[in-house]
């Protein structure tokens, strides 16, 4: 189902899957204005890198989050005709956001490059995090997917959630900026 | 979110690490899973109808 998920999403495109790199350079280029308009304080690092990395984990969980939380009532003609489990349909749509993911994370390696920017050792845990995003999206998906069935609401609310949901995640702004009460507001830390 | 946000940026560019943040983010996340899983298995609500297509 995921194959036919990925092999479905960029038929017919002039771009391909150039377009898992266009909405996060794109959303990159505009935070760095913002952030030089707003002088935004982003740790001593290169602006771009800064928004370039926080917007990789960040997309693959909206994006994945959004088709996840339409996939129950956007694949109705498979549930009513034949039985298996209702958990697959969710999972499935996850993991065809899962797998657009490291064409953005190359260019990041790129940027690193352009900018001199070192890669540590940590980087090995990468794969950690991804399956963190990765079973963030499919948590919430899985909940959004049941009530949209009974809610038509729902996929009304998923494009607003989300949007509400980047400002209080700490990927415009570092979390180092953000001041106590907020950040165990915003960020569940009082760190 | 922000505990993956930040465990990224860890990651790749040597930010700190989240350390709490990323606590309450994994706890979070298996809660939304786990519930999740089993309001998925156990729906038993309407199924989408023809109009919904």
């Amino acid at each position: 189902m995921a194959l036919r998920d990925v092999k479905v999403r960029y038929k017919q495109t002039v771009l391909g899957v150039g377009w898992a790199i266009i909405q996060p350079f794109c959303t990159m280029v505009v935070f760095t204005i913002i952030a030089q308009l707003g002088n935004l304080s982003t740790d001593n690092t290169p602006k771009p890198l800064f928004y370039f990395c926080g917007l990789l984990p960040w997309l693959l969980f909206a994006n994945s989050l959004n088709s996840a939380g339409n996939s129950l009532v956007g694949n109705q003609h498979l549930i009513t005709k034949i039985y298996f489990p209702r958990l697959v349909i969710p999972i499935a749509s996850v993991i065809t956001g899962l797998i657009d993911s490291p064409s953005p994370r190359r260019l990041l390696l790129l940027m690193m490059a352009w900018y001199g920017h070192p890669v540590g050792p940590q980087m090995l845990l990468l794969p950690a995090f991804v399956a963190l995003a990765f079973a963030a999206s499919l948590g919430v998906g899985l909940w959004l997917s049941a009530l949209n069935v009974e809610f038509r609401d729902v996929r009304y609310v998923i494009p607003f959630l989300t949007q509400l949901w980047l400002f209080c995640t700490p990927i415009l702004y570092s979390s180092t900026a953000v001041t106590t009460p907020w950040k165990r507001v915003l960020l569940g830390s009082t760190r | 979110m922000s505990g993956v946000v930040e465990g990224f940026r860890w990651t790749m560019l040597g930010k700190p690490a989240p350390g709490p943040m990323l606590a309450v983010s994994v706890a979070t996340v298996l809660v939304m899973l786990a519930s999740g899983s089993s309001i998925s298995v156990e729906w038993r609500g309407p199924l989408p109808t023809a109009c919904d297509s």
